[in-house]
């Protein structure tokens, strides 16, 4: 902490009294030996002033011997024929340094001298007040700069959060960031096996930075970690011979647990801190532990939406499944429709938030049929151009339910228009070609498809070749013709599982209806 | 073999017990810990520790009101206490002679100063 002394003001000081002795006619003698009088630097001494040699012991011991007379005699003293002592003292009357005094002229002059040494002393003392405010304002300084990297880096893990980020996504940027902003060598999220909600994390082992052994070893230990953890046997300070953890990497490793609905499912880790003080402060666990916490908290918004979204697409599921129902011909066919959708999406490689937002669309694009009567649904014979009419106005009154809905805007697209032709000739709104909104492009293949494979009130089912030809033969009338290869190429096992699956659903519904 | 000195570590963040206790242990101190101030005053009570390591702001009973209780209590005014301050809070002098608060350190701190603070406290005395 004592520092360098403000180096152009004491250099003022000295100078100042160095030609004042000079005006008195006294040289100025600095020892470097003797405590405060090193300070006086070479340069500023002007030639009157003699630089003693530090190995000028004859000096030094004499002037050491001198202190502790000085201390009680508060005058100048003489130490030998023109030589004198004067002490500068500190606030306490202490000395804090001396200089010696060489007369060369009139020694009567030697009293004035005591009281330019005493304006010499307390400039020094300023100085040295000065040196330590100075010192406290640059510890506050890196203090604060130190805050501001953590709040800057809080702030953008909370940013990160808002977003739509992975899980995965979330921790490893995390565990980047906190090496990065807080100089440790490496940093770890490890998660338990047994993570609910997030199947992402389970066991997993995110790393940022270079661990300082092989990364399988660590994976393994910090495992058995979790796996014999409790709450009441670990401790957020790992030492090296105290720990094989932080034996193995070969420093201090502090810790704190990822906690989410109360439960821990993992530790976030850091170690391998380089800089002047390698070892935990209280300010880094303090870091740890709020970032630890983040990470709870995004998980827990995490598991809560995708509940949300399971509950919302459950219900979705729900209603399909029941207006399916309507009518025995058409059991599982908005969830074909969706799985076709989304498929044929995926083959034209469409982004994995559209592949689902088709899916969404594919198992709600019959929903208008509600405002369908079962007499026109099912019937069996021919329609007539009324009831036609009436089938043709589900899209519309679909989109009209489902557009009160938020989030399911996106998806809208595809339960109005999948009764469109490319050519122009379909419903409700005659689009042609592009015009056509490419997920009712894509639902339309996939619906035609589903009505052609499956048995129907007014026909029987028909066989798979017959349809691939069908489909086939109306690509560019009624398909978008690019999407009709893609189609046909796809693997089609799961949609037969799956109408062999709503088969035996539907036949064992009715007949225990009719038990 | 000389029986270990305890010293009680009294603090509401766990992460400040965790890191002080560590340290204590591994320097063979015996250690407990409180998380409040209330608790802290039974257990200083209970045990008599060589020394308190508080913090200033805790619920319940602030370090600095527990260690009146102490300094109040002829068993347990002699117990060296160190008291963990955030920057700002201005304890006087005469505030201080009150109480057995040896030491201010202010948070963040370094444990590795706290230990040689500690050392420092203790040693003579040993």
């Amino acid at each position: 902490m004592q520092g360098t002394l403000n180096k152009p003001m004491l250099d003022q000081a000295t100078a100042t009294f160095v030609s004042r002795c000079t005006a008195l006619g006294l040289s100025v003698w600095a020892c470097d030996e003797c405590g405060l009088t090193r300070q006086i630097p070479e340069s500023a001494n002007p030639p009157a002033c003699q630089s003693n040699s530090h190995d000028d012991a004859r000096l030094c011991a004499l002037l050491t011997q001198v202190l502790t007379t000085l201390q009680q005699n508060q005058q100048a003293m003489q130490v030998g024929p023109d030589q004198h002592a004067v002490w500068l003292p500190d606030p306490e009357g202490q000395v804090q340094g001396w200089v010696l005094v060489q007369s060369t002229g009139d020694a009567a002059k030697l009293g004035d001298l005591n009281s330019l040494a005493r304006s010499l002393a307390w400039t020094l003392v300023d100085l040295r007040q000065l040196d330590q405010s100075q010192f406290a304002v640059d510890d506050l300084a890196e203090q604060l700069g130190q805050s501001y990297e953590n709040i800057t880096m809080l702030y953008s893990i909370g940013l990160s959060m808002s977003s739509l980020e992975t899980p995965q996504h979330l921790a490893q940027g995390i565990c980047d960031q906190l090496r990065m902003t807080q100089g440790y060598g490496w940093s770890a999220a490890r998660f338990f096996k047994t993570v609910e909600d997030i199947s992402a994390l389970t066991d997993a082992c995110l790393i940022a930075g270079q661990l300082p052994c092989p990364e399988e070893i660590f994976r393994e230990m910090t495992g058995r970690m979790l796996a014999q953890w409790n709450d009441k046997n670990w401790t957020r300070l790992l030492q090296v011979n105290e720990h094989e953890l932080a034996t193995l990497v070969g420093s201090e490793v502090i810790l704190d647990p990822i906690r989410h609905d109360g439960k821990v499912i993992g530790v976030l880790m850091a170690g391998g801190k380089t800089g002047p003080d390698p070892e935990a402060t209280s300010g880094d666990t303090q870091l740890l532990d709020a970032i630890a916490g983040f990470l709870g908290a995004f998980h827990e918004n995490a598991a809560r939406f995708t509940e949300q979204k399971n509950m919302f697409i459950g219900s979705l599921e729900a209603v399909s499944t029941a207006l399916d129902a309507k009518d025995p011909y058409t059991y599982g066919h908005s969830e074909r429709v969706a799985m076709l959708g989304m498929r044929l999406a995926e083959a034209i490689g469409l982004s994995a938030d559209e592949v689902e937002r088709i899916r969404i669309s594919g198992l709600v694009h019959d929903v208008g049929k509600i405002g369908v009567p079962e007499s026109v649904l099912c019937k069996t014979g021919r329609l007539t151009d009324e009831e036609f009419e009436q089938i043709k106005k589900h899209p519309r009154i679909g989109y009209n339910i489902l557009k009160g809905i938020p989030k399911m805007a996106d998806v809208l697209d595809g339960v109005l228009y999948h009764h469109e032709r490319w050519d122009g000739r379909g419903y409700p709104d005659g689009l042609y070609g592009e015009a056509i909104p490419l997920y009712g492009r894509i639902l339309g293949v996939a619906d035609t498809f589903d009505a052609m494979s499956s048995t129907r009130s007014y026909r029987a089912a028909m066989m798979r070749d017959k349809v691939f030809a069908e489909i086939a033969r109306c690509a560019g009338t009624q398909f978008d013709p690019a999407l009709v290869n893609p189609f046909l190429a796809m693997d089609f096992s799961e949609y037969d599982e799956m109408v062999r699956r709503h088969q035996g659903a539907n036949d064992s519904d009715r007949s225990s209806q009719a038990a | 073999m000389q029986t270990p000195l305890t010293v009680l570590i009294a603090d509401d963040e766990p992460h400040i017990r965790h890191l002080v206790g560590a340290k204590l242990k591994s320097a063979g101190y015996q250690v407990i810990v409180a998380s409040n101030g209330r608790d802290c005053l039974t257990l200083a009570q209970e045990h008599h520790p060589a020394l308190i390591v508080t913090d200033f702001q805790m619920p319940m009973l602030s370090g600095y009101d527990m260690s009146l209780q102490l300094a109040g209590d002829q068993s347990t005014a002699d117990i060296p206490i160190i008291l963990l301050t955030a920057r700002g809070h201005k304890l006087t002098e005469q505030d201080l002679a009150a109480t057995g608060i040896r030491i201010l350190m202010d948070k963040p701190f370094s444990p590795n100063d706290l230990i040689a603070r500690i050392h420092g406290v203790l040693k003579p005395a040993a």
